[in-house]
């Protein structure tokens, strides 16, 4: 078994590989020189996927075989005139379908593996839309969630905006977000104005969800229809991703001190895990650096779901940490890249 | 004669399309004949040139010969060039 790490930058990707030990690794790229990488993806054929974006020439989507030759795809998400698509941010792959969430805000999804793509009109035009307000990240959708035992039921996770849940394969779309404070009150769509900043769920029970917002961590366990705040141990409750590793049920997230400094609170860079749930935070591991005000953004951080959990996650300072022990013990990639925007693993 | 227009695009898009910086092509009446042209070779450039409205992007230049063209209706002959540059912009 073969293990990439794909880290995703303001200035292209990097490919790191080792073995199933996870011990030496090696470095390959930059993929994309000087192209922003926003994230990455897996399509059903097997083809990786990359979303890059540019401060120039706008955002696309790209496909390989390899992770080396890389093919953009032609016809990739694209809204008509009337709305920018800035960035990609999120490939969600489930079944034939890949999700795409984009900034400004919405969804498209591929059936051909991500040669084609369709808008999901029924949240892009969203009888809440006009009101949709970007948060200082912008205003995107970041995050997709879906229900393998049920390809109707689909979550996305829009920054400043929102949990929406789609009940019949992405034709309607509902705000779910009771229970979790509103960071900008809309009153006449009080459903809308929840800063969600990332999402995961339990593969084997897709209903019950983890959710770092900006005002904290939440946990449903009905689908979405109810949040109940889960922070007992956390040194503060904003931060960006939230990551778990299924087989074990860890979940992962990496506690900033307040929207107002988004740093380490007193520059103790630590993962905390749950491994209740979200019932108990408790910091864990040694390896990570001492006073570091650094930070993680909400896609740079990932799982490999090997037995030995592997854990994974991306600087602003564009540095890689890492165990392979579900976080008793960290190391760091012996290189420093540019601000990481995304983390994901691949296992072959 | 059909006019040839040798096309000059930024690194990074040569990059993206395996191409050299240059690329030959025929038969434009127009900047943006030409324009239509060069998307017509390497189609992935399209949205890199053009935004969501199917302008030049604002922080790409388009220059036929060495004068920035905002008209891309200009007509072109045999010979010209049309150079597609990356703004000096940016801080990222």
């Amino acid at each position: 078994m073969s293990v990439v790490v794909a880290v995703g930058t303001m200035k292209g990707a990097f490919f790191l590989r080792a073995d199933e030990a996870r011990s030496e690794w090696q470095l390959h790229g930059p993929a994309h020189k000087g192209w922003i990488v926003n994230t990455f993806g897996r399509a059903p054929d097997g083809a990786y996927l990359l979303a890059t974006g540019s401060t120039w020439y706008g955002a696309a989507v790209h496909r390989s075989s390899d992770l080396e030759e890389w093919e953009q795809v032609v016809d990739g998400p694209a809204y008509g005139e009337e709305r920018k698509l800035n960035q990609i941010w999120t490939l969600h792959t489930q079944g034939d379908t890949v999700w795409a969430g984009v900034d400004e805000a919405g969804l498209f999804r591929s059936g051909d593996s991500g040669a084609t793509w369709e808008p999901v009109t029924g949240l892009n035009e969203h009888e809440t839309r006009e009101r949709w307000e970007p948060g200082l990240g912008g205003l995107a959708a970041h995050r997709v969630l879906t229900d393998p035992s049920d390809p109707n039921r689909v979550w996305c996770g829009i920054s400043a905006v929102g949990v929406f849940r789609s009940d019949d394969g992405g034709e309607t779309w509902h705000p779910k977000n009771d229970g979790v404070p509103a960071a900008v009150q809309d009153d006449d769509h009080p459903d809308i104005g929840y800063c969600v900043h990332c999402l995961v769920n339990d593969p084997s029970n897709p209903g019950t969800i983890w959710r770092q917002d900006h005002l904290g961590v939440f946990r449903t366990t009905d689908g979405a229809e109810t949040w109940e705040r889960v922070e007992s141990g956390l040194p503060a409750n904003f931060g960006f991703p939230i990551e778990r590793h299924h087989a074990s049920g860890r979940l992962f997230v990496i506690p900033l001190e307040s929207d107002q400094y988004r740093m380490p609170v007193n520059g103790d860079f630590a993962v905390y895990v749950s491994d209740d749930g979200g019932n108990s935070w408790y910091r864990t591991g040694v390896g990570l650096p001492d006073g570091s005000f650094t930070g993680v953004l909400r896609d740079a951080m990932a799982c490999d779901q090997m037995d030995d959990a592997g854990v994974y996650f991306g600087t602003t300072g564009g540095v890689v940490h890492y165990s392979t022990d579900g976080g008793n013990e960290w190391h760091t990639m012996p290189w420093t890249f540019p601000r990481i925007l995304s983390v994901q693993v691949f296992t072959d | 004669m059909m006019a040839a227009v040798t096309v000059t695009i930024p690194q990074m898009l040569a990059t993206l399309v395996k191409s050299g910086r240059e690329i030959e092509v025929k038969g434009g009446k127009s900047v943006s004949g030409v324009l239509d042209g060069l998307f017509t070779i390497h189609p992935e450039l399209r949205v890199h040139v053009f935004n969501e409205r199917g302008e030049v992007r604002p922080h790409v230049r388009c220059f036929h010969n060495e004068t920035s063209v905002y008209d891309l209706s200009e007509p072109v002959a045999d010979g010209d060039t049309v150079t597609i540059l990356q703004a000096v912009s940016g801080g990222v």
